[in-house]
């Protein structure tokens, strides 16, 4: 098992519901990757970015998002699949 | 007096719980977390543990013990993040909280406690609070001095709950020997100087003569003999008194030991702009600065000097430091960690700047703040800098008590 960092914007859906963030899939090279537990949220800073980290648990494997509270974007930083 | 009632919040193995908490493929594995570039382990799980995986040991030393062993490249933002959503949940117990390392919290909750029951409800409540909202393990100790529940602690590992009450100290640590003290006080020198003395358990210590201890370890003597006895206390401070700012600082371990001078002073510089950084955030000005130097054999020594003005320049405090550097202590070995920190502290209402050629600074200052602010940090830096990126410059440092993040520092 290893982690590979990526780095990748990805397109993702997700819910905003009781003031939490609730990722559901993400799409990576043309496939829709359904979320099937997140484990672990946290916080970074950037310069004035505010960065909100999700670690979740996916078909296949172990993902780290991430969502940019300036721009919007979301990313897909780590990938471990077995 | 009324008796105090000390928790000691303990995180069971914590870098690499939250490393098997965000990836539960690593549960119930043998997982040890590392350092970036680093090959030194920090944290080991308690299923690595069992092969005798421990802090500190090499990666290769680790994979010979527990060859099935999964090693974890360490994140201290998350780890950091983490701890302060478990400082919101003791804060609901008491506003008596100090936060002592990045995985250890006492709490003072002689006020508080009859609001939950008793204090091991109280102990309860925290680790099902934390167990249920963040999703780990802590062990707990209670006990009547932060000695005591620091040891309460250490004994009840992993996912323990210990008190030790006042009237049971003296037992408890009549036969306790000197090693179980490592940690709370004693240290690995101090416990063989005892032991030559004839001191062998703490219950040995707490009787034997004041005089004599004094005699071997001067003023330390009381303090040695008070930890003997279990009464060594300090007040637990408040949450909020953690961030009365006494000193600003910064430390890092480099990606491989050096002894090239132009990697160290650029280090060196992007250390003073952090810390500078800092300094200008929380609006305060300093004049005595701490240079802290570890060698690959991993002596470390301190130096500071005291400057006849205030500032919060990073090349001022840059300056300063590397003449404490040249002064004091040289190349004589490859260097391993290097830390700033700049103390005596007053807050920066501006005066400094009537003087011309620090209001030039001053401007200079406030536009790099703002573009590094708005683009992310380093975007405008010291072109000297370069040389320490290339050399694996180390991105992330929150921004947390100094002490707090020497101490993750040193684990990472």
């Amino acid at each position: 098992m290893s982690v590979t960092n990526i780095g990748e914007k990805v397109k993702t859906g997700v819910i905003f519901t009781k003031g939490g963030i609730f990722i559901k899939w993400f799409e990576w090279k043309e496939k829709k990757i359904e979320i099937k537990k997140m484990t672990h949220r946290w916080w970074t800073q950037e310069g004035q970015n505010k960065i909100l980290h999700f670690s979740v648990i996916a078909d296949g494997g172990y993902y780290e998002i991430s969502y940019n509270l300036t721009n919007f974007e979301w990313v897909l930083e780590k990938v471990e699949v077995d | 007096m009324q008796n105090k009632i000390i928790l000691l919040i303990d995180m069971d193995a914590y870098f690499a719980s939250v490393e098997q908490l965000c990836n539960p493929c690593l549960k119930g594995k043998a997982v040890a977390v590392c350092g970036d570039g680093r090959t030194v382990i920090t944290t080991a799980s308690y299923e690595a543990r069992k092969y005798g995986v421990k802090t500190g040991m090499t990666v290769y030393q680790a994979k010979k013990m527990c060859p099935g062993i999964i090693i974890v490249k360490g994140d201290l933002n998350k780890y950091i993040d983490t701890s302060l959503s478990i400082h919101k949940i003791l804060l609901d117990f008491t506003e008596k909280v100090e936060v002592f390392s990045i995985d250890e919290c006492f709490l003072d909750i002689t006020d508080s406690y009859l609001l939950f029951g008793s204090a091991l409800d109280v102990g309860k409540k925290i680790k099902q609070r934390i167990k249920s909202e963040i999703g780990l393990n802590c062990s707990i100790g209670i006990g009547p001095t932060k000695t005591v529940a620091k040891l309460a602690a250490k004994m009840s590992k992993p996912d323990g709950l210990l008190e030790i009450k006042k009237e049971d100290v003296e037992k408890f640590l009549k036969n306790l020997p000197l090693e179980k003290l490592q940690g709370v006080g004693i240290g690995e020198k101090t416990a063989e100087k005892l032991k030559m003395l004839g001191i062998k358990t703490a219950g040995e210590l707490g009787n034997a003569s004041e005089m004599l201890l004094k005699a071997h370890f001067g003023i330390n003597g009381h303090i040695l003999k008070r930890i003997g006895q279990g009464l060594y206390d300090s007040p637990v401070k408040s949450y909020l008194a953690n961030e009365i700012i006494k000193s600003v600082g910064h430390s890092h371990t480099l990606p491989e030991d050096t002894d090239d001078i132009k990697v160290i002073k650029s280090y060196l510089l992007m250390l003073c702009e952090k810390v500078a950084k800092r300094m200008r955030k929380y609006r305060v000005a300093g004049k005595t600065i701490t240079l802290i130097l570890r060698y690959s054999n991993f002596k470390t020594f301190m130096k500071r000097c005291t400057l006849k003005y205030y500032t919060s320049e990073s090349y001022e405090i840059f300056k300063n430091a590397f003449e404490i550097f040249e002064k004091n202590f040289g190349l004589k070995n490859k260097i391993r960690m290097l830390g700033v920190s700049v103390s005596n502290l007053i807050t920066d209402d501006g005066f400094q700047y009537l003087l011309d050629t620090f209001q030039k600074k001053k401007k200079f200052t406030e536009v790099k703040d703002k573009i590094n602010d708005r683009y992310g940090e380093w975007t405008l830096k010291p072109a000297s800098l370069i040389i320490a990126e290339k050399f694996g410059i180390v991105k992330k440092c929150a921004m947390i008590g100094a002490r707090q993040i020497k101490k993750c520092e040193e684990k990472i």
